[in-house]
């Protein structure tokens, strides 16, 4: 599976990482279990679930340890992959889906509308994509901790890889930007964030840490005063299935 | 020639909480000055702030997309209408004045002209609200009747969706709103300060189990990482 995830890092990629705290070699008692706990626990707030199990394979064991499931689905522009340990470490990757669906007659017109110019291939990234798929990383972390399969302090890892030069923007919608938002980190600089939240937090609070996150990584883009409560709305109606 | 981005806001042909018309007017008209600074502090108070465009006409509530004359376009710079605001806005309302043109096809449908807009950037104010600095009268010959007064000085002024007008905020419902966008930037900035460890306290400083290099190797090993 490794040269799916080579594809995947080619273009925009997230990597998101839930994982207790202590490690416990044997904390989930068989692969079995751990396939039982991603398909009981699985996100299914809008057409796409997280995380995604593959139609055809569904969930494979891939080692002593682990399970884990993928997509490489050319056409659909969307790759992934994540592996679930019995430690309790989940891992995921995901390509950046604006970097397969745009064609290059929409980048331009993104570019133009908001106002990006001078800049020959531009990358994108949906501000409301970033929310959504936050918020469901973190719901998801939020049911394994409530079912005890993170111990008693649980870590969240959201990396976003190539994003240099990569510009927000809201798909689909007509909603203002008061400037171009771009990326500024240098070349081959990866946004991570890092949360380190106890089992009630993360439980009770999942929502309120996904949108912090959220308006955390479009900080990293130069959007410094984001309006939350507009995004804790938007949070609102994918949490409630209003979408 | 405008952006697209910038044209659909022309083109979008109705008033909305966020974006306000007004037909060619001159910055040099005092008249011109009052309509638009209500418009600034409503927007700058506004969930993402929003856009005045000058040059929308509305006839029988149908908004065209005229354009200005030149002489009213040319009216216009940052400086006077930042010197304006400046001077009845607190804190400043941030603001940026886009001057462009954009194709417009006539409505024979036989041709496209060229027309003259200026559009007025608003953006959000960043923790507290914008407020007016002082009252403002449309004839300052005249008392201070309510109908004479054009911005009231150290009221807060809104757009909300039920009547889409700049005026000033009326009820609790209305505060309530603005004062949980201010509340959430406040609370945004006092995290901010807590995480650069300036109030922490000496027992939330106590270090957290952590085995993330443990679990790391797994993934090296997996080639995952």
């Amino acid at each position: 599976m490794n040269e799916l995830i080579d594809k995947i890092k080619q273009n925009g990629y997230w990597k998101i990482v839930i994982r207790p705290a202590e490690f416990i070699e044997n904390r989930i008692s068989s692969r079995e279990e751990c396939k039982r706990l991603i398909e009981e626990n699985q996100i299914r707030l809008r057409g796409w679930y997280y995380p995604h199990i593959d139609g055809n394979k569904g969930i494979v064991f891939s080692g002593n340890d682990n399970v884990s499931s993928s997509c490489n689905w050319e056409e659909g522009g969307t790759f992934e992959y994540w592996k679930f340990y019995q430690n309790g470490q989940f891992i995921h990757y995901l390509g950046m889906i604006e970097d397969y669906r745009l064609s290059d007659k929409d980048k331009r017109a993104t570019a133009d509308s908001v106002r990006l110019t001078n800049v020959d291939s531009p990358t994108f990234l949906s501000i409301i994509n970033v929310l959504y798929l936050v918020t469901e990383a973190f719901y998801f972390a939020a049911k394994l901790a409530k079912k005890d399969m993170l111990g008693e302090d649980a870590q969240i890892e959201i990396e976003l890889g190539n994003v240099y030069k990569r510009t927000l923007f809201f798909w689909g919608e007509v909603r203002l930007l008061f400037n171009p938002y771009t990326c500024e980190f240098d070349s081959g600089e990866n946004i991570v964030k890092k949360v380190q939240v106890s089992k009630t937090g993360l439980v009770e609070n999942h929502a309120a840490l996904a949108l912090d996150t959220t308006i955390d990584i479009l900080k990293d883009f130069g959007w410094y005063d984001v309006n939350k409560s507009i995004f804790a709305e938007d949070q609102k109606k994918l949490l409630e299935r209003r979408l | 020639m405008l952006s697209n981005g910038l044209q659909q806001y022309i083109l979008h042909g109705q008033e909305e909480t966020n974006i306000e018309y007004k037909e060619s007017m001159s910055w040099g008209d005092n008249k011109t000055r009052l309509k638009i600074i209500r418009g600034i502090l409503a927007l700058a108070n506004h969930a993402n702030g929003g856009v005045i465009v000058v040059g929308v006409k509305e006839r029988d509530g149908i908004f065209e997309p005229r354009g200005m004359t030149k002489s009213d376009y040319n009216s216009f710079s940052y400086d006077k209408v930042a010197a304006f605001v400046k001077n009845n806005s607190e804190p400043m309302a941030r603001f940026k004045l886009i001057r462009d043109t954009m194709l417009i096809r006539n409505k024979s449908g036989n041709g496209i002209q060229e027309k003259r807009f200026c559009i007025i950037q608003v953006a959000e104010s960043r923790e507290l609200p914008v407020i007016a600095s002082k009252t403002v009268l449309y004839d300052t010959s005249r008392p201070h009747y309510s109908s004479n007064i054009c911005i009231r000085g150290g009221a807060v002024y809104i757009r909300p969706e039920a009547t889409i007008e700049s005026r000033e905020i009326l009820n609790q419902e209305e505060w309530r709103e603005l004062l949980y966008r201010c509340m959430e930037k406040i609370k945004d900035r006092a995290r901010k300060l807590v995480e650069t460890d300036a109030i922490m306290s000496p027992q939330e400083k106590k270090p957290k189990r952590n085995d993330e290099a443990q679990f790391n190797r797994v993934l090296k090993k997996d080639r995952l990482i």
